[in-house]
């Protein structure tokens, strides 16, 4: 497969974009919409922030000047095209509503395993009321195991805020768990 | 020596959290959080090219005056017939002046002269002809009664 820069040097010379945009694409797309997932949560807002970060990407790309990396780049498009989405929803009313804290609450009242399960909410819940930047740094530290340089790059912020985010975080989460 | 020094952190880092939240339990929230519809990443690429398509054609083209405007030589164009509008406008002004500027009597030539009375003259003459023949109508129309009393009027 070609490396990130020879297809963005294909598409920035060649007349048939298509065919490199859709390589390339097929590269990025999973981790892409995996991103802004873990920050909308639901796939209906996260198929159309993901249509957005790559029309963007199209529009963009013959400009791109290969000083950062394209996964870093693209990465922060998908953040604030994201961020964007999230504020837009926040006018219109609150994302997590009654109804889903209903939702967690009910799931925990009829298991055989409520222990588990309610660890689980917690956790789905402690997660999901973190600040959008907490929860980003979060889940790309964790379970994506980035470096603190690449997520302050991808967020347009420093190592130091980056830091903090996490440790933030991960507080927050704690007392969150401690309840039970 | 920085790598492994970046490899450490985040392994601390991990471990802090998973000394509050078992493993199992961050993982399943992982995945549950990292799922798709079935064949959406196949799909993906082929919706979004004909979105971009669409968008493409759904655009509006640019009027034919933008399009006028984005050329290099517009402003000269536009420049060069503002110029002609005006000055075309002095010029037509200068003639039209010209037509009716006043003549001194020593630059008009006798036989001129001669020919402008004897025109007015003729016209004059017409004009009298014209009168005559108005009045005579009238006096006509006149009854009898009418006409003894201006008689009547033009004796006393």
């Amino acid at each position: 497969m070609s490396s990130d820069q020879e297809l963005i040097i294909q598409f920035q010379q060649t007349i048939d974009k298509e065919a490199v945009f859709t390589q390339l694409m097929r590269k990025h797309q999973q981790k892409v919409y995996y991103q802004i997932k873990r920050m909308v949560l639901e796939h209906a807002d996260a198929d159309d922030i993901a249509q957005l970060v790559w029309i963007k990407v199209w529009n963009k790309l013959d400009g791109f000047k290969m000083e950062s990396e394209f996964t870093t780049w693209l990465f922060r498009v998908a953040y604030n095209e994201t961020l964007n989405y999230l504020q837009k929803q926040k006018k219109q009313g609150s994302r997590l509503s009654n109804d889903d804290l209903f939702v967690y609450e009910n799931a925990s009242a009829s298991t055989d395993e409520p222990k588990t399960t309610e660890i689980q909410i917690a956790l789905d819940s402690a997660i999901k009321q973190l600040p959008e930047k907490q929860r980003i740094v979060f889940m790309l530290r964790y379970f994506d195991s980035c470096e603190y340089e690449k997520i302050a790059a991808m967020m347009g912020t420093t190592v130091g805020g980056a830091k903090a985010n996490f440790h933030q975080a991960v507080k927050k989460i704690e007392r969150f768990v401690k309840k039970l | 020596m920085k790598m492994q020094t970046d490899k450490d952190l985040l392994k601390q880092d991990q471990q802090w959290v998973e000394s509050m939240i078992e493993k199992d339990h961050l993982n399943r929230f992982n995945s549950t959080n990292t799922d798709a519809p079935i064949n959406y990443f196949e799909s993906f690429p082929d919706r979004l090219m004909q979105r971009i398509q669409m968008e493409k054609n759904n655009h509006t083209k640019p009027s034919l005056f933008k399009i006028f405007f984005l050329q290099p030589y517009a402003k000269i164009a536009v420049a060069a017939a503002f110029i002609l509008i005006v000055a075309g406008a002095y010029l037509w002004n200068t003639a039209n002046k010209a037509k009716f500027e006043t003549v001194s009597i020593q630059e008009i030539s006798i036989d001129e002269m001669k020919s402008y009375v004897s025109n007015n003259e003729a016209i004059a003459e017409l004009d009298y002809d014209y009168v005559i023949k108005k009045e005579n109508a009238s006096l006509e129309k006149l009854r009898e009664s009418e006409i003894k009393e201006i008689q009547k009027a033009i004796i006393q």
